[in-house]
């Protein structure tokens, strides 16, 4: 491999990962949180009408635990089929 | 939909004024259009010394105080009206962008959800150097926050936000000697950062962050074409594509690439 190919699947790269990192951002009752595997696992923790810290280091209530957990799941579920089917095309090149 | 009532709630501004040297009001539509196709049912409102047919409103504006663009020679640069724009704004939340911040996906969207009264940029991805990095203003430790990309809602501290705005400008030869500034070229993402800085008492300001990277082309990057799905670019490693949402810094080559 060259090293002008080196440099260009690197930043078809990183580009992916930050497609990646604006996507796995979702906004729950006006917080921000990251739909990423630290919080999938956090919030397995958190109960009705928790107060949690968001993205932007603001506290906010989560009124219902269940809920939440399933419309983070959903979206790192679908973030991460997306780099997956966006990452093999690019090695594949 | 009640167009009036979303008209009032929510929108994107944008500012264009052409000079001698580049027409910005081409890279202006151009911006409008990928707006409307990748955002689709907001208002968009232009700020600006012409009418745009495609804005749902253009606010014909005065001329801004003059400024030089100083990379690559000195060029006039009409972009000190940004810190009016909470007086000019109709809407409630209201997003402003450079024209030169093209869209292709539909991120921005989430910050008029969000519950903070404003969101900025602060790191940036830099595709040339394919770094990620925060900036710092001048020779001070405030980190650059870029006003590339920014969304304010109307209420009282961010009202007082603008009105720092509009003293740094007005005042731009102090705060540049302050911090260390480029005293040409009124910057504003510095007369943004201070204002920031100084409505926080130059404290932290992480919860008016916008928590991705602003995908930066800078001035070594040359547009080769240029669709509503995607952008080709060009710099020393060769031509690549990219298909999210990113701003330009050599804004005669985009120009180029539009024509």
């Amino acid at each position: 491999m060259s090293s002008k190919q080196r440099f260009k699947l690197k930043r078809d790269l990183l580009l992916l990962e930050q497609r990646v990192k604006s996507q796995e951002v979702f906004v729950y009752n006006g917080s921000m949180h990251r739909a990423d595997a630290t919080t999938v696992a956090y919030a397995q923790t958190i109960q009705d009408n928790m107060i949690i810290i968001d993205i932007n280091k603001t506290p906010c209530m989560i009124e219902n635990a269940d809920d939440f957990r399933r419309t983070l799941k959903l979206k790192h579920n679908e973030i991460l089929n997306e780099y997956n089917n966006e990452y093999q095309k690019i090695i594949a090149r | 939909m009640n167009t009036k009532k979303s008209l009032q709630d929510r929108g994107i501004m944008l500012f264009s004024f052409d000079t001698d040297e580049l027409q910005y009001s081409k890279i202006t539509k151009k911006c409008i259009e990928l707006l409307r196709i990748h955002c689709p049912n907001i208002p968009i409102i232009v700020a600006g010394d012409q009418m745009f047919e495609s804005a749902d409103r253009t606010i014909l504006a005065d001329d801004p105080q003059s400024n030089i663009h100083n990379l690559r020679g000195p060029k006039q640069w009409k972009n000190l009206a940004r810190a009016d724009a909470y007086d000019l704004s109709p809407f409630d939340c209201t997003i402003i962008i450079d024209s030169d911040y093209l869209v292709y996906d539909n991120k921005i969207m989430k910050l008029f959800e969000s519950d903070q009264s404003v969101l900025a940029h602060r790191s940036w991805c830099d595709l040339n150097y394919t770094e990620v990095s925060n900036m710092k203003m001048g020779n001070s430790m405030l980190d650059m926050l870029w006003a590339t990309v920014l969304m304010f809602k109307k209420c009282t501290e961010v009202e007082q936000m603008f009105d720092h705005w509009q003293h740094t400008v007005k005042n731009y030869q102090y705060y540049a000697q302050l911090f260390g500034l480029n005293k040409r070229m009124v910057r504003n993402d510095y007369a943004f950062t201070i204002a920031m800085a100084k409505i926080q008492n130059y404290g932290p300001v992480d919860h008016a962050i916008i928590p991705w990277d602003i995908i930066t082309a800078n001035q070594n990057i040359e547009v080769k074409k240029i669709s509503n799905k995607e952008i080709v670019l060009e710099d020393q490693h060769g031509e690549f594509t990219v298909n999210q949402s990113i701003h330009i810094l050599n804004k005669e080559s985009l120009l180029n690439a539009i024509e």
